[in-house]
């Protein structure tokens, strides 16, 4: 779930998201309940992206309420965190893209509950599961810089969309790499 | 979706419909072309090694489009449960559609496992209407 507050602080997001955000006010028209929203596709992908990351923070909370404490914990609770933060900001892009679109509803908790508790050999082992979730989130990150230019999005805005992608990218891959690590060491 | 994607996607599907080799007039009705933007498209198709295509026969996919038809209508059918199924959204065919080409496989594969697809997948794919044929059943 995206929480109200950590959306209503936007003060918390990057200079560059700030930059994003001035960007998209000034250039796109509102939406209306008349007329279809704005860069639709972008704010779906971006939907697919809360999604996700928000799959992660839920799965992520599952687990450590099973977990022991000691390194494995606090490195899938390092994860929730991180994964927390780029939901956020995420859903601060979408509002930014759409203000009439409340992120918090887009991706609501009675959507995530039904997958808290998969089971199966790919979940059984927490630091699988974290790990594949964090390849999942970098290869959607990629793909969707890749994508970026056949969305409607201009072409300042796809400049700073992509760095900005880029950068959740790379957190991603530091996270993918912290969990490999972990299982080596095991 | 590109061209190709759609392309691939219409001429399976008919080829499981009707048989191959598929006449380049009945690619034109599904995807509602010309028939001139079909045979523009054809020998893109062809040269990338997914058709083969006799002028006066029709078009016969390749073993690699057989390939990419099914992964590409594979991961269609899995935007379309996972939006209609879990994002809740109201009108599948138009959200997958907008979804189409920004989700790739790889992250397809996650979300299948949030969905209930079919065993018979992407065989129930009903291109007329843009979606698997089950969807509305299930």
């Amino acid at each position: 779930m995206i929480s109200a507050s950590s959306l209503r602080s936007l003060c918390a997001l990057s200079r560059r998201d700030k930059v994003i955000m001035t960007i998209h006010r000034s250039s796109q028209p509102m939406a209306t309940h008349d007329h279809p929203p704005v860069h639709l596709r972008l704010v779906r992908a971006l939907q697919v992206g809360v999604f996700l990351e928000e799959l992660t923070v839920v799965r992520g909370n599952r687990q450590l309420e099973q977990l022991a404490e000691g390194p494995t914990a606090d490195l899938i609770a390092t994860m929730v965190d991180d994964a927390a933060a780029r939901r956020d900001r995420l859903g601060g892009w979408i509002e930014t893209v759409d203000p009439s679109i409340s992120a918090d509803q887009l991706v609501r908790p009675s959507m995530l509950e039904p997958y808290a508790a998969l089971e199966g050999p790919s979940f059984e082992d927490p630091l699988d599961d974290q790990l594949y979730a964090g390849e999942t989130a970098y290869k959607f990150y990629a793909d969707l810089v890749d994508t970026l230019p056949a969305l409607d999005v201009g072409r300042g805005d796809r400049d700073a969309l992509t760095a900005a992608l880029l950068s959740l990218r790379e957190e991603t891959a530091a996270g993918v790499e912290a969990v490999t690590r972990r299982m080596g060491e095991r | 979706m590109t061209a190709v994607t759609r392309y691939l996607r219409a001429i399976y599907a008919i080829s499981r419909r009707e048989g191959a080799p598929v006449a380049t007039g009945a690619i034109a009705d599904a995807l509602e072309v010309t028939p001139a933007s079909v045979s523009e498209m054809l020998p893109k198709l062809a040269e990338a090694g997914l058709i083969q295509h006799e002028k006066y026969t029709g078009v016969t996919l390749t073993d690699p489009g057989i390939t990419a038809a099914e992964d590409a209508l594979e991961t269609y059918c899995i935007i379309e449960r996972f939006v209609g199924g879990v994002l809740s959204l109201e009108d599948v065919v138009g959200e997958a559609q907008q979804l189409d080409g920004v989700i790739h496989r790889g992250v397809a594969d996650r979300l299948d496992m949030l969905v209930d697809r079919r065993p018979e997948c992407p065989d129930c794919f009903d291109p007329a209407r843009d979606r698997c044929q089950y969807l509305a059943d299930d």
